[in-house]
């Protein structure tokens, strides 16, 4: 059937907001009295505190409140609760909010933050994810054994591993032994920074009753709400949490960061708002980043290239807190081997404490990261068979009738490897040789092309639940409600589009009421995992199906036909069979009867989604018949100019084909392609954090941690969408969101090693380590 | 230490009394509640802070207010002083070069003031005038279609 | 907390910051105000220069060179074709430095008065030989570029004294020239390393020269003298060259930092000494 919304490039409906600044977002809003808050962070690795005294700091003029982690002994913690809001007794990384400050100006928060005084006493700081993982490691936290923690995370009682997912699928050892070719390799990707332009922010007010309201910066305003609740001992009732526009969060403003100190403080303010606001320094390191991982992969293949069996192991640097880090180990379980049909694996995905800066969710949750590994693996394991790493990967990759990591069968409905695989190879002319025809290369300049694939599922508990409602007004227009967050995405324009078009009704007609307060919104579990247009989009389709069924059922009434007979066209309920048609306005809020009686009420819905299918993984086996909600496929082809002199490359294109199911908003689909291979392509080449020898962060503000400019970019990139409906997606609809930032990396350095004959196993290639890499080789211009 | 300054802020006059040590950034934001001025980085090194001086790019971060004593300031609330949008903001809806937004202001008052001095704009040309403004979400591929598109859409 | 002052004239500005000993110069704000910051550097006082009338301007000398103002941006700089005409080699090196905005408000006098050993404008005007003219109680004096740096962050000005001109000699006016410059990032970054490769004059089949110098590579931005020796008069052939560079990589005494280690500033003032003056090369023989 065709769509009259559904895939059309529709304009986005926050972005008169955005283009006129009038967008409000967390730094914007003012509320009278607000009191500015700073942070006490700590200057140490891994120390204890053995003495802290804020006497001083409280007599600076101006100070109301002073706040140290005694005063609030309360654990955080969304997968397994090993945090303090402050530290109590024990630092475990730079960073670590040591006491915060309350006052009516930021010079009197920043004198009385400079009159707290700490003494630490050293402990030896773990700052590599090796060393911490040993059997005989100090403990950075002793209590491990017996921190609360989810069902389905596996930390281990005396040591670091902060979680253990294994993965033990057919009999690997015996098929390893098979094999005719074994290739083994270790791969390295270092922390690195979500880097939103907009730092992390929280407003926190407490009411007299003790109720709190917090505006903040939050991706998931529902679980900030549960996180504050679960962490004050409070009922779900007595915390309203506000979310205005987030100006990038890409994983970091999931979970709650700064709202915990915010709210501490404002409920020793006497009523006055709190207002906390990370500098950049801050963002940087003493918030969340992004794991580090350390892989290590043997692959066996048979005699065509066939892959038999692998092992692998994945260490993951969680930092000095799980976090969100904890399930990423998980999530990294069991998509293991990537998208790759291999019947015996052996697998051991390892969350390590560090005391390092705190790793959480970023982009893709773990999965640039893994294929970082896998995908260079799967370019090598191709070399050794004598295959071309296109064809290798379509001998290899799933199709219906694959089976996946966890044991799933894989179908036609899942979604199309290979025709994403086809397509980039056909965009970016795999079997051409380089393009030269553009710009003749220079000397030194080599250039060769490189490809990848993607896969990636929703993270999330198997509950994980999205509300929507819809509410007509007299006019024929409605209000669309929901609690996405938009956070660039474009969540509201595609969930506009999922309405109006269930709705027969137009774009004009629904007015997007998004950014969430948690006492009048809807429900939604977390905007994370690419999962919105999917759980979302599913909620409203279930809200507006119900709408036009009341319609319809009033309608039928009217017109005396059956219910399917009535249609909604734009501000029309039209009588299909006799081909009659009246206002809609007349039907949404009771239709009334030349005798004064009424049909039917208010047309309006509160429907919700939650997936009911998804099996838990076995702990011993990680096996499951179907342990995510979805998946999502796809490749992407670079082609890439190395200049062997400095080390310095140049993207000359990109082709990237996802399976998106069916793609609601074609614009906003490519802004989300091209924003994720750029996101990709900076972490490939650019980003990097970088830490001394006592853990103190190098590159801490914009000046020496880069992220793209519009000079990195590709020269060219080509977005291609191959549209396999997902059976319970919205109108066949797929989450591709974080998918679009995974392979890159991993396509960039395929082509690197295609163009040099070197193999870079760390990230990032930046320039010098391009060159060096080159140089130990021997390689010149 | 205050300072009086007379400044042109969006077409209109001010005289207003300014610590000499505030920002430009903050004078804006928080005196004049023009937050389309964003706060990014505080070091010029990310562009969501840049408003035109006389019609040309700086980042506010990086002055201070007292600077601004007889200069005219544009922000982008007065891109479209009349409620018409300004063809580079139209331009921006159309080819989906928001996202977050979070850098739109900057990133338009820059595109502004290159299309005022060049209104033909080569490649080169744009990516000079934008590579001070960073996005995290776009990539940057539709700003530059938008901006492209208006340039050449330009009869004079 | 710091006071602000505008004074109109050098005297005026020099009485100032001779009697607060605690006050900055301001220019264009761009490294001085992120100094102020991030705590780098205090000030009690900032003392703008920016409405002295004879620090404004771009002006031919009669002597075929050019003198620029204090106050002149770095963009006022790259829009003038006098400059362009005359100094190539300074307009290559200045487009690169940060980005399009800060280069609004960023001038050359404050590039130089920062001191950085990365700073960018360095070298193209230490092959220009140029000078700078500092103005203090005690008067005006013309010093040396190559005089003015003493270490990172440290110049030849004296307390009270500002920097209000610079002077750029017509001895090299049009002389092809060029800037190699390696960072992390394609903008808006500082400089790994800096070449800026001069050589003339232009007469076909005539004698030529090169001057030489880096930035980011030593305590100061420095001459290579060394490879300036090995390069000779004339127009070097590849193998020289290559002498030329590996001299040059072996002059010059980089830092290892979070920005690049040791090694690959060595390797990339090697690297870009001998592109940059193979495209002069390319030029000088038309």
């Amino acid at each position: 059937m065709a769509h009259r919304l559904i895939g059309q490039d529709v304009a986005r409906v926050d972005a008169l907001e955005k283009v006129t600044g009038a967008a409000r977002y967390i730094e914007d809003l003012v509320l009278p009295g607000t009191l500015v808050a700073r942070v006490l962070r700590s200057p140490k690795a891994h120390a204890l505190i053995r003495r802290l005294d804020t006497r001083r700091a409280r007599e600076v003029p101006g100070v109301r409140a002073v706040i140290t982690g005694p005063d609030f002994p309360f654990h955080v913690g969304i997968y397994m609760v090993d945090q303090t809001i402050f530290a109590l007794e024990r630092v475990r990384y730079v960073g670590e909010p040591v006491a915060a400050v309350a006052a009516t100006t930021a010079e009197a928060a920043e004198q009385a933050l400079r009159l707290i005084e700490v003494e630490y006493e050293d402990l030896p700081a773990l700052l590599d994810v090796e060393e911490a993982a040993r059997p005989d490691a100090p403990l950075i936290h002793p209590g491990i054994g017996d921190y609360p923690h989810a069902g389905y995370i596996h930390p281990r009682a005396n040591s670091n591993v902060a979680n253990h997912f294994k993965v033990r699928k057919g009999d690997t050892a015996a098929a390893m032994a098979q094999a005719v070719h074994v290739i083994e390799n270790r791969f390295r990707v270092p922390q690195v920074q979500h880097v939103p332009l907009e730092t992390h922010g929280v407003i926190a007010r407490q009411d007299p009753a003790g109720r709190i309201t917090v505006w903040s910066s939050a991706q998931s305003p529902f679980t900030v709400r549960s996180l504050l609740a679960n962490c004050f001992g409070t009922k779900l009732q007595d915390i309203r949490v506000i979310a205005p526009y987030v100006g990038g969060g890409f994983g970091c403003k999931a979970g709650i960061n700064l709202e915990p100190i915010a709210v501490a403080l404002a409920t020793r303010t006497g009523g006055r708002p709190v207002k906390l606001i990370a500098s950049r320094e801050e963002e940087t390191y003493a918030i969340v980043v992004r794991q580090g991982l350390r892989a290590h992969i043997k692959t066996g293949l048979d005699q065509s290239g066939r892959i038999l069996a692998e092992e692998i192991e994945y260490l993951w640097d969680c930092g000095a807190y799980a976090g969100y880090g904890v399930n990423i180990v998980r999530a990294s379980g069991y998509t293991l081997a990537g998208a790759y049909d291999i019947p015996n694996l052996h697998g051991d995905s390892l969350g390590i404490y560090t005391n390092r800066p705190v790793g959480s969710a970023y982009r893709g949750f773990g999965m640039q990261e893994i294929h970082w590994a896998v995908e260079q693996q799967m370019d090598l394991c191709a070399r050794a068979a004598g295959l071309d790493p296109l064809q290798f990967r379509l001998l290899n990759g799933w199709r219906a009738g694959s089976t996946t990591t966890t044991g799933q069968v894989v179908t036609a409905g899942t979604g199309r490897l290979d025709l994403c695989l086809e397509a980039v190879a056909a965009e970016i002319g795999w079997h051409d040789p380089p393009a030269q025809d553009t710009r003749p290369l220079l000397p030194g300049r080599r250039r060769a092309k490189g490809i990848a694939c993607a896969v990636k599922a929703p993270a999330m508990p198997n509950n994980a639940g999205s509300g929507a409602t819809i509410r007509f007004n007299e006019d024929g227009t409605c209000f669309l409600l929901f609690s996405g967050m938009e956070i660039g995405q474009g969540v509201g324009t595609v969930l506009a589009q999922i309405a109006a078009e269930t709705l027969g009704i137009g774009m004009d007609q629904v007015k997007v009421m998004g950014l969430p307060d948690t006492d009048y919104s809807p429900y939604e579990w977390q905007t994370v995992a690419s999962r919105i247009t999917w759980s979302d989009g599913n909620a409203v389709r279930a809200a507006a199906r119900d709408c036009l069924t009341q319609i319809q059922t009033i309608a039928s009434q009217v017109f005396d036909v059956a219910p399917d007979e009535i249609a909604v066209d734009g501000r029309l309920v039209v009588d299909q069979r006799n081909r009659k048609a009246l206002p809609l306005e007349r039907f949404v809020h009771g239709y009334a009867r030349p005798d004064g009686t009424v049909i039917g009420g208010i047309v309006s819905s509160c429907s919700t989604f939650v997936p009911q299918d998804i099996i838990h993984l076995d702990p011993e086996t990680g096996q499951s018949p179907k342990p995510v909600a979805s998946w999502t496929l796809g490749a992407q082809a670079v082609e890439v100019e190395v200049d062997v002199g400095t080390g310095e490359l140049t993207i000359l294109k990109v082709a990237a084909a996802y399976d998106a199911g069916q793609v609601i908003n074609r614009g906003t689909a490519l802004g989300q392609l091209y924003g994720g291979v750029v996101q990709g392509l900076s972490a490939g080449v650019l980003e990097e954090l970088v830490l001394d020898g006592t853990g103190r962060t190098l590159n801490p503000s914009l000046t020496d941690y880069k992220i793209a400019t519009v000079r990195d970019i590709p020269q060219q990139t080509v977005g291609l969408f191959v549209e396999t409906p997902q059976e319970d997606g919205p109108f066949g609809a797929r989450g591709i969101g974080e998918h679009t930032m995974i392979p890159t990396p991993a396509a960039i350095a395929n082509a690197v090693h295609e163009a040099t004959g070197v193999r870079i196993r760390s990230l990032p290639l930046s320039t010098e380590n391009v060159f060096l890499a080159l140089r130990a080789a021997g390689v010149k211009e | 230490m205050h300072k009086t300054i007379t400044l042109k802020v969006n077409g209109s006059l001010e005289t207003v009394s300014v610590p000499a040590d505030r920002r430009l950034l903050a004078f804006l934001r928080e005196d004049l509640q023009l937050t389309g001025v964003k706060r990014g980085c505080g070091e010029g090194e990310c562009g969501t802070c840049v408003v035109l001086l006389d019609g040309e790019p700086v980042n506010s971060c990086l002055m201070l207010a007292v600077e601004a004593d007889g200069r005219e300031i544009t922000t982008v609330e007065g891109l479209a002083p009349s409620g018409r949008l300004h063809p580079l903001q139209e331009a921006f809806i159309r080819h989906h070069g928001v996202q977050c937004g979070f850098c739109t202001p900057g990133m338009l008052l820059s595109a502004t003031a290159l299309l005022q001095r060049s209104p033909h704009p080569s490649d080169e040309e744009i990516l000079t005038a934008l590579e001070g403004n960073l996005c995290r979400c776009t990539g940057y591929t539709q700003i530059l279609a938008a901006i492209r598109d208006v340039a050449d859409s330009r009869t004079t | 907390m710091f006071d602000y002052l505008l004074p109109t004239t050098v005297a005026e500005a020099c009485g100032y910051l001779a009697a607060h000993p605690q006050a900055q110069p301001l220019l264009g704000g761009t490294d001085l105000l992120v100094q102020l910051r991030n705590g780098k550097r205090q000030a009690d006082c900032l003392v703008d220069l920016k409405a002295i009338p004879e620090l404004a301007g771009i002006t031919a000398t009669d002597d075929g060179g050019v003198a620029l103002g204090a106050r002149v941006t770095l963009n006022e700089i790259l829009a003038s074709p006098l400059v362009a005409e005359r100094y190539p080699v300074l307009t290559d090196a200045l487009r690169r430095v940060a980005a399009y905005p800060v280069r609004n408000r960023a001038t050359l006098a404050g590039n130089l008065v920062n001191a950085s050993p990365a700073a960018d404008s360095a070298p193209p005007l230490l092959v220009l030989d140029a000078a700078v003219e500092l103005s203090g109680p005690a008067g005006s004096r013309t010093v040396p570029l190559a005089e003015f740096f003493l270490g990172p962050g440290r110049t030849a000005l004296q307390p009270g004294e500002i920097l209000t001109k610079v002077l750029i000699p017509g001895t090299f006016a049009t002389w092809p020239g060029a800037y190699g410059r390696q960072a992390r990032r394609r903008a808006l970054d500082l400089a790994i390393v800096g070449v800026a490769v001069l050589g003339g004059p232009p007469r076909p089949g005539g004698p030529v020269s090169w001057r030489l110098a880096a930035c980011a590579v030593a305590p100061t931005p420095v001459r290579l003298r060394a490879a300036e020796a090995e390069l000779g008069a004339g127009l070097p052939d590849d193998a020289r060259l290559l002498r030329a560079a590996a001299l040059a990589a072996a002059e010059v005494h980089p830092l290892s930092d979070v920005r690049s280690s040791e090694e690959y500033r060595r390797a990339m003032v090697e690297l870009h000494l001998r592109r940059t003056v193979q495209a002069v090369r390319q030029q000088l023989e038309g």
